[in-house]
């Protein structure tokens, strides 16, 4: 077992995060994920990964 | 989790949660924010699951988001309050098994932290309290999870959960 300390990752990196996710859960980018969400187009109640994508958005996107 | 500068008391609220899930997983805990203005967000393993060490093949799914404030203490001025959490447990397709969310700022109808069962018909949110990693972890041993050092798991779940009642303004743990 490695000891591992948490990680400081710059905004540019958290969006990654959060794109890759989109991409890899939901089958959509992270800025169609904003899009849709923001245009109330996407259902949390039927896509239970929806919710997991959607906590890693960064603030201020 | 008060520390003199934003940055450790980012350190103080991240390293417990790191100490918990490598009691069970290999993976970084991950932040994006030292600055008081901008909530933060915290992923375990790049915002993807993981497996949990055990022969169940358990996976887990950690987030949560955080907002660094004034403590109003005079010797740790800034602490670290908890705004959002999502943790999972999926079974070893990583298919859901089990949500821990609270996310307020996403569902204005639903501000309360709730639990999604996957076995249940539809999907449902049943209220709970605060749940901590440690809790979900404790969920996870008994799915099938192994700590890879259970006395190690032990001691570290009892002292973060009793550092935490220290410095929670809710939620506090019986």
């Amino acid at each position: 077992m490695t000891t591992q300390t948490a990680q400081k990752i710059s905004a540019d990196e958290s969006w990654r995060v959060f794109d890759a996710a989109a991409r890899r859960l939901l089958k959509m980018s992270g800025e169609d994920v904003i899009r849709r969400w923001d245009a109330g187009e996407l259902d949390s109640s039927r896509t239970p990964e929806l919710m997991r994508v959607l906590m890693l958005r960064p603030s201020g996107r | 989790m008060a520390g003199k500068t934003p940055a450790k008391a980012v350190r103080a609220f991240t390293s417990p949660i790191q100490s918990a899930l490598t009691c069970f997983a290999d993976g970084r805990v991950q932040v994006d924010s030292y600055d008081p203005a901008v909530e933060g967000v915290l992923q375990f393993n790049g915002g993807d699951a993981v497996k949990l060490n055990g022969s169940s093949r358990i996976h887990i799914f950690v987030s949560m988001r955080y907002q660094i404030v004034e403590s109003g203490v005079g010797q740790l001025p800034w602490k670290v309050h908890t705004t959002g959490w999502a943790y999972s447990l999926l079974d070893r397709h990583q298919h859901p098994v089990i949500d821990f969310h609270w996310h307020p700022e996403l569902t204005p109808d639903i501000q309360f932290p709730h639990l999604h069962v996957y076995s249940e018909p539809d999907r449902r949110h049943f209220p709970t309290g605060r749940v901590l990693i440690e809790d979900v972890l404790g969920l996870a041993v008994e799915m099938g999870a192994e700590p890879r050092d259970l006395e190690k798991w032990q001691r570290v779940s009892q002292k973060n959960v009793e550092n935490f009642k220290k410095g929670a303004t809710w939620g506090l743990p019986s």
